[in-house]
């Protein structure tokens, strides 16, 4: 009895190998591009920064960024997909219940403004980033990347890569939805 | 002042040897599987300057992969590190050991098992004379 048991385990093995790797493998597969790259930053607050505006040169910290939601945009003139956003920063700015405040990451400030005066201005405030230090803080590793950051100051959420509407619609609106009660 | 590396220069051989090693560890958050040492994309470039400058500012090795963890999440360290999510992964090794210890003992135990009694031999061997 004993040894027939063990057999029917021998036999089984193979495939009880097989069951796991499937099981492992639809794991592997199920994970969105965001899952394996998860913002180390999420749910934590936005990293101190002293810099300033790129319109106006004033100073500026996190804490200008807290009171309420912000979407903080990381662009550059240089970087070709922002354009592929910037309509719907526009929409974003004009018609929903957020400020949109952008992130001029290692951009030349007479570029980044012509830049703006071409293609209109979404953002509320710009920061700007030279060397990209901010970025590093924020685990930028390329523009444009997008940023929820809520009303005391926390990353709630992040997109990496052009923003689209639905990711504004399934990925960054449902936070503000839970926390505001209109 | 010792031979630079990347445009950067070095106090000590030993800030140099640490630089080229710690860069060797980490992966390129823009690449695919590549480490910093081994990427011209600008973020690599970006973060051997970060490396630089925290080896500059006498963070230890630690305190420069904390650092990085810090901001690209565990993607960027070559080496998982040690957590639940990544306990199957150095566990599997062990597992598989004793799994195969227990695989090998229980064929030896089967061998020394048989033994026949003399009358059985005598039946074995009639059996394999006959079919000959």
């Amino acid at each position: 009895m004993h040894t027939t048991t063990k057999n029917r385990l021998v036999q089984i093995a193979p495939l009880l190998g097989l069951g796991i790797l499937v099981f492992f493998l639809a794991i592997g597969f199920g994970l969105e591009k965001h899952q394996v790259h998860p913002s180390a930053l999420l749910n934590k607050p936005f990293p101190k920064f002293a810099s300033t505006t790129l319109l106006g040169n004033q100073s500026i910290t996190q804490e200008e960024l807290k009171g309420a939601f912000r979407l903080v945009n990381v662009w550059a003139s240089w970087c070709a997909s922002c354009i592929e956003e910037h309509d719907l920063l526009l929409e974003i700015a004009q018609n929903q219940n957020v400020a949109v405040v952008g992130i001029n990451y290692k951009d030349k400030v007479a570029e980044a403004k012509s830049w703006l005066i071409q293609r209109g201005n979404p953002y509320e405030k710009i920061v700007v980033d030279p060397v990209g230090k901010l970025s590093i803080d924020l685990g930028v590793y390329g523009a444009p990347e997008t940023f929820l950051v809520d009303p005391k100051g926390i990353v709630r959420a992040k997109h990496v890569g052009v923003l689209t509407p639905s990711v504004w619609v399934e990925q960054f609106q449902p936070f503000m939805i839970q926390e505001d009660p209109d | 002042m010792t031979e630079s590396i990347d445009g950067f220069d070095f106090e000590t051989e030993s800030e140099r040897s640490r630089y080229s090693r710690l860069i060797e560890e980490f992966r390129c958050p823009q690449c695919v599987n590549t480490n910093l040492a081994g990427s011209d994309a600008p973020i690599a470039v970006d973060l051997r300057r970060t490396v630089y400058s925290l080896i500059r500012d006498d963070k230890s090795d630690q305190e420069i992969r904390t650092y990085l963890r810090e901001r690209y999440g565990d993607f960027i360290l070559f080496k998982p590190r040690f957590t639940p999510a990544t306990l199957l992964l150095w566990g599997m090794p062990l597992v598989l050991v004793l799994i195969a210890t227990w695989a090998l003992l229980g064929i030896r135990e089967k061998r020394t098992a048989i033994t026949l009694s003399l009358s059985d031999r005598q039946r074995v061997q009639k059996i394999t004379e006959s079919r000959t």
